[in-house]
């Protein structure tokens, strides 16, 4: 209920702007001469969708597996351009004892980003509380993800894109006819990075635009560029 | 999909006047699926089990799952010898929610709800909701359901899109709401379906088939109990018509071969959990219909001291007029019986307590702590006692 409200809010106040605009609280990564900085990739909480004629979405498994192959990889090659060190999370690596708290952080990450993309970039959704200050965290359990992996952040990324069915193309042209707007496809997530010391979200970048394909390998990478362009390196 | 498509084609007047005399729930009926079948993943059944997939992952994952080997064994070979060739296509999980249910995903992930372990009182009763959700797997209903869903979606759309055009927006309201019924109205047949899949496995596999009508008809009379309006019922929501089905499910099991209930053996396997299962089912404060259903699970007569201690926990905390002298006659029942649970104590301590006798208070809170020193609640017992010296 409260991701399908998220998802017209987005769509229908941020479609219009940039695709995409980004929070910081630092400049930089922690780096020294003889160590890269080291980011943990959490589980890309990703899913690919077709758009019925009526609007219904259908979950697309060979898009979304692919999208996901697409993302990973053009992450590896940005992270080795700039000397990055990525690690990439697996259950299995943590104890037994401790996976389902590291699963429950990855999840934590997912929801205060998802907060963070609906309160932090609609005047009218602010949190009073927040006084326009960038200011989230997940708190310091999340130095537990550190142990584990031994990891200083910990990036998470989450994408809905959807394309028009051959139906849905038809309505909005029909639409367009009749005068009455009906949404296409659109290319909706967010970025997030997540210091794993004080678990403070250090940096953040919302994605929101009717354009973009996550299906094909170059055009994925075009969105992992957009996307990550003004990580803190 | 291809509905929509081709009606859009001869414009959206002609699609109204299809749509209102009735065309638009005549999804087709998906093929049962076959042993060892997984979808193409360009498909949209390849979508839904990959979201399935994903839901199951977190299932294995969560802190709600029983996860006893013994148990999940037990209720797994049921759930095989009802599925026969699909044996090795269904996975169960036993999750730990106190309500009658049990659901079955497209993928063949099954989830068995430690409510349905609670009010089933025989193997057979279990193997009827477990056979009539392997019936909805093997139809395939999820995927017709998600078809029907979408497709009718559709036909809304364009008929909200046509009138919106015509100037009549709010007709368009009301078509989504008739296209909305026509979904919970297909999934009634389904639902039918799967009941005589279901009567039919369970009584191949040897069960008692009668044992599916009383599963319903315990639970029409447990619901009739409930304080609760019916539709905000969990499971009335998603199982509409009970009655009906019932008595259909009577009259088709009559024509069966006799079968057994497998009470003893049933009754074995779920003594260790039972205490839990009487637990979480107290918590719900669900007095009228826990009361009704602790009543079914005494029906045989048989000397139960954790049924008589639990249902003097419901009245306890009830407290409504009258129900002291109830919790406390049901304590004292289950105080005379050699298994008595040592919590039938501190529940008479409670009641006399409530009801100003100090003296016989203090004697069933000490009897408590003797027979429990270590238990959690010993601290406040213990000043219960000290209090009034």
């Amino acid at each position: 209920m409260r991701r399908a409200f998220l998802f017209v809010v987005l769509g229908a106040l941020a479609l219009g702007a940039c695709a995409t605009q980004s929070h910081q609280q630092i400049a930089a990564l922690k780096r020294t001469e003889v160590q890269q900085p080291r980011i943990l990739l959490m589980p890309l909480n990703v899913q690919l969708s077709e758009i019925s004629a009526g609007g219904a979405m259908e979950p697309k498994a060979d898009w979304t597996s692919a999208a996901h192959q697409h993302i990973v990889s053009a992450l590896r090659a940005e992270n080795a351009k700039r000397s990055v060190h990525m690690v990439e999370f697996a259950e299995d690596r943590a104890p037994p004892a401790r996976r389902d708290d590291l699963v429950q952080l990855n999840k934590l990450h997912g929801v205060v980003g998802q907060s963070i993309m609906m309160h932090q970039y609609a005047d009218q959704l602010a949190l009073p509380t927040k006084q326009g200050k960038f200011d989230w965290s997940l708190g310091p359990s999340t130095r537990a993800l550190k142990e584990v992996y031994d990891a200083d952040y910990a990036l998470f990324v989450f994408v809905r894109d959807s394309y028009a069915s051959a139906g849905r193309a038809a309505m909005i042209f029909v639409g367009a006819i009749l005068g009455v707007h009906v949404p296409g496809g659109a290319q909706i997530g967010f970025a997030s990075l997540v210091d794993l010391e004080s678990g403070n979200v250090v940096w953040f970048n919302r994605l929101a635009r009717a354009a973009g394909d996550l299906r094909t390998e170059q055009a994925a990478n075009e969105t992992v560029q957009l996307l990550i362009a003004d990580l803190p390196k | 999909m291809t509905l929509g498509r081709r009606h859009f084609v001869g414009g959206c007047s002609a699609c109204a006047a299809l749509a209102l005399a009735g065309c638009v729930t005549d999804g087709v009926k998906p093929a049962p699926i076959s042993p060892g079948y997984k979808p193409n993943a360009a498909t949209d059944e390849g979508g839904i089990w990959q979201v399935m997939d994903n839901v199951e992952a977190e299932t294995k994952r969560s802190r709600f799952l029983v996860r006893d080997a013994e148990l999940n064994a037990y209720v797994r070979d049921i759930a095989c010898r009802l599925a026969g060739n699909h044996c090795s296509d269904v996975r169960v999980y036993i999750t730990r929610t106190p309500a009658f249910n049990a659901t079955m995903a497209p993928n063949g992930m099954m989830t068995v709800w430690t409510g349905l372990l609670l009010r089933a009182q025989n193997e057979a009763q279990l193997a009827a909701v477990l056979g009539h959700e392997i019936g909805h797997y093997v139809n395939r209903h999820s995927l017709q359901a998600y078809r029907n869903a979408r497709d009718t979606a559709d036909i809304a759309a364009f008929l909200s899109i046509g009138l919106a055009g015509a100037g009549v927006g709010f007709v368009g309201s009301m078509v989504q709401l008739a296209a909305l019924a026509s979904i919970f109205a297909f999934s009634r047949d389904q639902e039918r379906e799967a009941d005589d899949v279901g009567l039919k496995l369970m009584s191949d596999a040897g069960y008692q088939p009668l044992q599916a009508s009383k599963v319903w008809e315990q639970l029409i009379a447990e619901a009739a109990a409930s304080e609760r309006p019916r539709e905000r019922d969990v499971f009335f929501a998603t199982h509409p018509a009970q009655e009906e089905r019932a008595a259909t499910l009577r009259t088709k099991a009559a024509t069966l071969p006799a079968g057994d209930t497998y009470e003893k053996r049933y009754r074995a396997q779920l003594k260790k959990f039972r205490t839990t299962l009487f637990e979480d089912e107290v918590r719900l404060r669900q007095y009228g219909q826990s009361l009704k259903l602790f009543e079914m699970l005494g029906r045989d007569g048989q000397p139960d001291a954790e049924l008589a201690y639990f249902t003097g926990e419901v009245y306890r905390q009830r407290n409504a007029d009258g129900d002291d002298a109830k919790a406390r006659e049901q304590y004292e029942r289950a105080i005379a019986m050699a298994d008595a649970p040592p919590e039938a104590y501190r529940g008479l301590g409670l009641i006399h307590m409530r009801g100003g006798d100090q003296v016989r208070a203090d004697e069933a809170f000490r009897q408590y702590l003797k027979l429990k020193p270590d238990a959690e609640d010993r601290a406040i017992i213990r000043s219960y006692v000290q209090i009034r010296g």
